[in-house]
């Protein structure tokens, strides 16, 4: 598959968002269904900007395309981002599509239109608000997420997901702790599920939508 | 392999990338498994930073509520105590006011974005790039500090010869009085005397104000912009004295700029604070001037890790409407930051998606542009 260069800074033609289309069909209608549950007024466009950035990035785009297309070259290597990366990073692009849908239609009523004036006239185009920094909120905020939920879980989880995060080997965890590494390995396969599972309850895609300040959502 | 084994390979990371890629696809089928590799997903990317490190070190919920149980019984017993204290004493205590404790935000802003922090917008506070510099006839920054008085240095043929120049603010066209300026270089100009007004070598000669001020402006900026920093702080704190504050509110606030990139932002902060009080003195800051000082000042403020000072410039700032569009959006990115820093993450994105409306509606403006 060849996209355009998008860390140049490219953007797709009709051509080549249709090729995006056809190529990753299946994650479009998973992504346009979950776009659906987060509240999204336009489902399919969000879905298409959501995998539109994904592809963007130069860092996602290996991954959405070993992971996610129809068809996989014979040849293809893996990415650099595993598949859990993917996920939460998806999840959390399309939760700020569609967001910003909401958001967009409050801020055109708001806007008064651009000053005309012979500064504004002299200005060139304005910075990004730095892409970087809404990368790095998405991850934050999942973090948050996760902080949020830490608390619940037993202390013997912590401690294992606490030395697996430390990049310790089940083997090594296992000797520290006088346990076997298949003991160490349920427990953090647990570990991970129980808090995964207060995490997904945190995300439910109808949270996203409630978490809007109610001034915010209704101010024209 | 059986989905619930593959999800937990997939948990611990020990899952092939072909494996991976099925279960991907059996995801993009099955919603509830989306769901659960996301939130997995969330958990193993969170799991590698230092906060949530910090966090798993931490009492489990269990010990925390055995330990928040004791402290309430402590409580109530200490209040228990207080109470029939101060009742059978019947004695007025002072009140005693909960001192109000402000912690120090755990996300600290930036102005430089490959920090990976928080990135506050303000371009009044990056240095001008030296080719926006005013432009002087000779090498190097200017020889001399721009004068408000001068004087005739010679008449000939009706047409007066006076000791300031260009580096003074005087422009072709300029009126000094009774002459008429006609030909303008660096450090002295000469104009048409005005008929039936006589005028002698050595007569004094004024610079209107708003010309020497703009003068000093642009001698700050060519200063700043060859690097010498000091000097070019050092002369607008001098010229500060030559008008009234709002006349010179434009010079306190390039001087709060350079202050800023000299290192010294509490007097930054200062100039920044004195050119907000007098924007309404005349003459009066326009909606542009003063959306762009509040929201440095909104910065400056953040930058010290203080987002309830930074609240209401930055507030104020947005409420100025009729600013360009890129004004506004680094007023709204700021927003954002500073909610975020208070761990208000909804508002935050909502700040920043605002920030995102504005930057498009500048670029659609700019390409539209003949």
């Amino acid at each position: 598959m060849n996209y355009p260069d998008y860390a140049a800074g490219g953007r797709s033609t009709l051509s080549e968002t249709r090729d995006a289309i056809f190529d990753f069909r299946r994650l479009l209608n998973a992504l346009q269904s979950r776009a659906r549950r987060m509240g999204s007024r336009d489902p399919e466009s969000a879905a298409q900007e959501a995998l539109k950035r994904s592809l963007e990035n130069p860092l996602s785009q290996p991954a959405v395309e070993y992971y996610f297309s129809e068809e996989l070259a014979p040849d293809a290597t893996p990415p650099a981002w595993p598949l859990d990366q993917l996920m939460a990073w998806v999840h959390g692009v399309l939760r700020y599509v569609v967001l910003e849908e909401h958001n967009r239609a409050s801020s055109r009523r708001e806007s008064p239109g651009p000053a005309r004036g012979p500064e504004t006239e002299t200005r060139l185009d304005p910075p990004d608000p730095a892409p970087d920094q809404l990368n790095a909120l998405i991850q934050r905020e999942l973090q948050q997420i996760v902080l949020d939920c830490l608390p619940a879980l037993d202390a013997d989880y912590r401690r294992v997901l606490k030395m697996r995060a430390s990049g310790l080997k089940y083997g090594d965890i296992a000797e520290r702790l006088g346990v076997s590494e298949n003991t160490v390995a349920t427990w953090v396969s647990r570990g991970i599920r129980t808090l995964a599972d207060r995490v997904r309850r945190r995300m439910q895609p109808r949270g996203a939508l409630a978490a809007i300040p109610e001034p915010q959502r209704g101010e024209q | 392999m059986k989905p619930n084994v593959t999800v937990d390979q997939f948990a611990t990371r020990e899952l092939p990338p072909a494996v991976a890629r099925d279960l991907a696809q059996q995801a993009l089928e099955d919603s509830d498994l989306f769901d659960l590799l996301v939130a997995r997903g969330a958990v193993l990317a969170s799991l590698d930073a230092p906060a949530v490190r910090a966090a798993l070190s931490t009492p489990s919920r269990r010990k925390q509520w055995t330990v928040a149980l004791c402290a309430v019984a402590a409580a109530w017993l200490l209040v228990i105590v207080v109470w029939r204290t101060v009742v059978s004493r019947q004695i007025q205590q002072p009140s005693l006011q909960a001192r109000a404790i402000v912690p120090k935000p755990a996300i600290l802003p930036s102005l430089d974005a490959s920090n990976g922090r928080p990135i506050l917008l303000a371009s009044e506070l990056i240095p001008a790039k030296a080719a926006n510099a005013p432009v002087f006839r000779s090498d190097g920054a200017p020889s001399r500090m721009p004068q408000a008085r001068g004087k005739i240095t010679a008449i000939e043929d009706g047409e007066a010869t006076i000791n300031l120049g260009s580096l003074d603010g005087i422009a072709k066209g300029s009126e000094l009085g009774p002459v008429l300026i006609t030909t303008v270089f660096r450090d002295h100009a000469r104009g048409k005397v005005k008929d039936g007004i006589i005028l002698h070598v050595n007569d004094p000669v004024a610079i209107p104000l708003s010309l020497h001020l703009t003068a000093v402006l642009n001698q700050m900026n060519a200063l700043a912009a060859s690097g010498d920093l000091n000097q070019a702080r050092a002369l607008g704190r001098n010229a500060l004295a030559a008008g009234s504050s709002g006349e010179t509110r434009a010079l306190l606030e390039r001087l709060a700029a350079l202050d800023y990139q000299a290192g010294a932002v509490d007097a930054a902060r200062e100039h920044y604070e004195a050119a907000a009080n007098n924007f309404y003195a005349t003459p009066a800051a326009g909606p542009t001037e003063q959306a762009a000082t509040l929201n440095s000042l909104g910065a400056l403020y953040l930058l010290r890790g203080d987002p309830q000072s930074a609240a209401k410039p930055l507030n104020q700032a947005a409420m100025q409407t009729a600013v360009d569009p890129n004004l506004r959006a680094q007023v709204f990115n700021n927003l954002g930051v500073l909610s975020e820093m208070n761990g208000d993450f909804p508002k935050a994105r909502d700040y920043y998606s605002r920030a995102h409306a504005q930057g498009n509606l500048t670029r659609l403006t700019n390409t539209k542009r003949p």
